[in-house]
């Protein structure tokens, strides 16, 4: 009871009320005696502009670099695919011995585009006529499991980009 | 002047110099405590910078639901504690009062009032200078340190009885 009429009685009780004095001196008690540096000041509106650089801004390399490297990657493979004799000859003996048991020449029964070379375009040729439901040759059944389908495109995709370890 | 709810508006939005003012706004109240609980120019310039590293975190998607002082006192004691504990493993207190130096020609009335706040227990000390130094409402002492409104009140009062009754410290009061 005293307790609580003490507490009651200190909100309003003058023997406590106490000086704008103390509070100064305590601050001046506990106040340090150097200020903060410049450079401290600094570094933390630095953290706070990396903090929010917008995320665009941070991936604006990726914008470009993505494309960049894509088309770099497709040049480098066309250059690839332009070289006289890109088509490994291991791809071609790989064909004959699939497509053709009789042994006969099986140069011109990959080269489905007609250009003269064996090479991914043949796959992406053989993949259009297939989607686009074209009639298709029955030498185009690389894989020789008596259908033609996206196996046999893969089969001649990985032949065209195979690297020849002798070259 | 941008309250600080405006500005904490801002920086949610990305917006880096209302970060900025905010620091400028609360450094040295900052920098103050942790020198306070540092006892070290060095040290507490490393709370100042941790403490709005870790404020700086809490954007985007920051809600201040009471005072920055009360949000960034716990923070500061809580760096500035674990930094002394790093460097001085198992030191005793929590405040800079038992580090103060001793003035060569004695300004009485600061080494006075220093000796009566030793006193004091560091509960009603801490308080005291929560309040007093730090300018905290009751009522964000009793959140800041997860204690009952009566008791913050019944510790400031029994403080300022013991520095009522003490001659070092008696002339503060204003009485009747």
């Amino acid at each position: 009871m005293l307790m609580n009429e003490e507490r009651r009685q200190f909100d309003n009780e003058p023997d406590l009320r106490i000086s704008e004095r103390f509070s100064e001196d305590l601050s001046r008690l506990f106040a340090p005696n150097r200020p903060v540096p410049p450079d401290i000041d600094r570094a933390v509106a630095e953290a706070a502009r990396r903090h929010f650089v917008r995320p665009e801004r941070r991936l604006w390399w990726l914008r470009w670099t993505v494309p960049a490297t894509a088309a770099a990657a497709i040049a480098i493979a066309c250059l690839w695919w332009a070289q006289p004799g890109a088509t490994p000859p291991g791809a071609q003996q790989r064909y004959s011995s699939v497509v053709n048991d009789s042994g006969a020449e099986p140069a011109t029964s990959t080269d489905i585009d007609g250009n003269g070379r064996v090479d991914i375009l043949d796959a992406f040729t053989l993949a259009r006529h297939i989607e686009a439901r074209r009639p298709t040759e029955a030498m185009w059944d690389f894989n020789g499991d008596g259908l033609i389908d996206r196996r046999d495109v893969d089969t001649v995709a990985l032949a065209a980009v195979r690297l020849n370890k002798g070259v | 002047m941008q309250s600080d709810r405006e500005l904490i508006d801002a920086i949610n939005a990305g917006d880096a110099d209302a970060f900025e003012r905010l620091y400028r706004r609360y450094r040295d109240w900052v920098y103050r405590l942790a020198w306070r609980f540092t006892a070290n120019h060095e040290d507490a310039l490393d709370v100042l910078q941790e403490t709005f590293t870790y404020l700086l975190r809490k954007f985007p998607g920051f809600a201040l639901t009471a005072s920055m002082t009360t949000f960034l006192y716990p923070a500061v004691k809580h760096i500035a504690l674990n930094l002394r504990e790093r460097r001085s493993p198992g030191h005793v207190g929590d405040d800079v009062l038992e580090s103060l130096p001793v003035p060569k020609s004695p300004q009485t009335s600061r080494s006075e009032l220093a000796a009566a706040l030793g006193a004091l227990s560091p509960e009603q000390r801490e308080v005291v200078l929560m309040r007093f130094v730090d300018g905290l409402p009751l009522g964000d002492i009793s959140i800041v340190l997860d204690i009952p409104l009566n008791t913050v009140k019944s510790r400031l009062y029994n403080a300022l009885r013991t520095l009522r009754d003490d001659p070092r410290t008696r002339d503060y009061f204003l009485g009747e």
